[in-house]
């Protein structure tokens, strides 16, 4: 994301800057404090000192229901204190590394952030209602029309921008994501499931991109990648994890998951459809959408259309793509910093250049997944269920969308549509993406049937 | 005169906000598109499936949905 750190400030354009990093930059740079935060929570969870966080729960008929503790179909309480305790926690722990990057006062930052949360609890709260639930429109949606509304037509004002850290939340979001990506999981369907999600998607992805740049001509590289990445990966979270990896602006980000969105409900509601239609067979259709349909939801609910062995099929394909999330910011990051920052006529970078502008909170993202692969899980004798049910589902999962809705919400209240619309280019995204998820529709079904139906067709019976 | 635009920015915010919760008031009714765009959603209202979760830790029942398709390619290879 286009973020305050020092590495573009201080560039002067076709001259190549020698970059020397300071210790000072552990408590300066925002990447650090993505981490630092990402990992006070992560241990505080391992060290159980953080009680479990409230989150807005689903409504149906009446909007109160989703700040109620509802058991056993009796109120028995409800959840406003500990969303106070929540925004005052949250606010002081972004307070401290506002305060050390000298960015904003605290003082205004803080209140800014009230503004900032109490918005994202309007946007969560309008995606708990259970029919929007069902037809798979996410806070993220809401969380940027909200903000955009607002900047829009009264302007954000001074005050609440101060606390739309859009970069900090989605780099904190991402470092604790990383808590959630297990390497194991990629070996979930065997070699079939591999073949659909590990195959497929590299060679979608630079496809895209090649077609973006070099057919389409696209100027905008940031936002070619970006949706590469969300058509080929899994929509939201790879859009998120691309567009903090090459430091993309914000617009970009909101165009391509607005796009992202819109097609997956479209796919969600149509493929399943057309595969009973005709007559696919279901594993085959089920490791399809698997591997297109962009968010993991939509895929579980198309998957159930086909039958319970096809949505276990379905999700299982799409959670080992999102596996892949850690490694795409890695080496987007990785070619962004050697390659496309580079100065056309400028010497190649050294390794302590690429260090300084490499984006530090990928290293914490890809951190936390390899500890908790590779020691925390393994310490619990292998057992990834009480893990979850110990550390990811009670805080870090819900810190995560927590701090996703804000970045979103943040978003929205810096963008305006007239932004927005620069970015359209005539249309080309949206015809990237529309050629790019279509050669990812055949390539995907020409490998899924391979893996399924010729190589292993017994693996799933 | 400098008056009236910040009162058309509320306006326009206040216009907004009640088309937003129209939007979220329309949803609520339960409405699901006619035909085959709506087969999803109906099937969705029927097993309660929450279709908007984007990433795989949000899926409430991932886990048993893993630990599910792992009997299945069990059972599939005790069988072969």
């Amino acid at each position: 994301m286009d973020s305050e750190s020092n590495i573009k400030k201080n560039e002067t354009p076709g001259v190549v800057n020698s970059h020397k990093s300071r210790w000072s930059d552990l408590i300066r740079l925002e990447d650090y404090w993505a981490i630092w935060f990402g990992f006070v929570i992560i241990f505080g969870s391992l060290l159980q000192w953080i009680p479990k966080i409230p989150k807005v729960g689903d409504w149906t008929t009446n909007p109160l229901t989703a700040f109620m503790i509802v058991k056993e179909g009796l109120v028995t309480g409800n959840i406003l204190l500990d969303l106070i305790l929540l925004m005052v926690g949250l606010g002081m722990l972004t307070s401290i590394g506002i305060a050390f990057m000298r960015v904003e006062k605290i003082g205004r930052y803080f209140l800014g952030f009230i503004g900032v949360f109490i918005i994202s609890c309007f946007a969560y709260w309008i995606s708990h209602q259970a029919n929007i639930k069902y037809c798979g429109l996410s806070y993220a949606m809401w969380a940027l029309l909200v903000g955009l509304l607002i900047s829009n037509t009264v302007g954000t004002p001074g005050w609440l921008k101060s606390a739309a850290k859009t970069e900090l939340f989605i780099k904190t979001g991402l470092v604790l994501l990383g808590a959630e990506i297990l390497f194991k999981k990629i070996l979930a369907l065997g070699a079939p499931g591999l073949m659909v999600a590990w195959i497929v998607t590299p060679v979608v992805v630079i496809f895209m991109y090649r077609f973006g740049t070099s057919i389409l001509k696209m100027v905008n590289k940031e936002l070619v990648i970006i949706i590469a990445s969300a058509t080929s990966v899994c929509g939201v979270s790879a859009a998120i994890a691309t567009a903090a990896a090459c430091r993309a602006k914000k617009e970009d980000l909101t165009l391509a998951v607005g796009m992202t969105l819109i097609f997956t409900v479209l796919m969600m509601c149509l493929m399943p459809v057309f595969i009973k239609f005709i007559g696919m067979s279901p594993i085959l259709g089920a490791a399809w959408m698997g591997g297109t349909i962009d968010s993991t939801g939509a895929v579980v609910a198309a998957g159930s259309m086909l039958g319970p062995t096809a949505e276990k099929v379905a999700a299982v394909v799409k959670m080992i793509q999102n596996v892949l999330i850690g490694l795409l910011a890695f080496f987007v990051a990785l070619y962004w910093v050697t390659t496309v920052d580079r100065t056309p006529d400028g010497p190649k970078p050294n390794a302590m250049e690429i260090w300084y502008r490499f984006p530090k909170f990928v290293l914490g993202f890809v951190a936390a997944s390899l500890l908790f692969s590779f020691v925390v899980v393994p310490a619990l004798k292998g057992d990834f269920n009480i893990v979850e049910a110990s550390y990811i589902k009670p805080v870090t999962k819900v810190l995560r969308g927590w701090f996703f809705c804000l970045a979103f919400t943040s978003i929205g209240l810096e963008s305006n549509f007239r932004d927005l619309a620069s970015r359209m280019e005539g249309g080309k995204p949206l015809i990237l993406y529309v050629v790019g998820q279509s050669f990812n529709l055949v390539l995907t079904l020409l490998v899924a049937f391979l893996a399924f139906m010729v190589f292993f067709p017994n693996a799933v019976q | 005169m400098e008056k009236q635009p910040a009162l058309v920015g509320w306006l326009k915010l206040l216009i907004g906000l009640t088309a937003l919760v129209g939007v979220v008031w329309f949803f609520s009714t339960g409405y699901t598109p006619p035909g085959i765009f709506g087969e999803v959603i109906r099937h969705n209202q029927a097993h309660q499936i929450d279709a908007s979760p984007f990433f795989y830790g949000d899926v409430e029942n991932m886990t048993e949905l893993e630990e599910g398709l792992k009997e299945i390619i069990e059972k599939s290879k005790n069988e072969q």
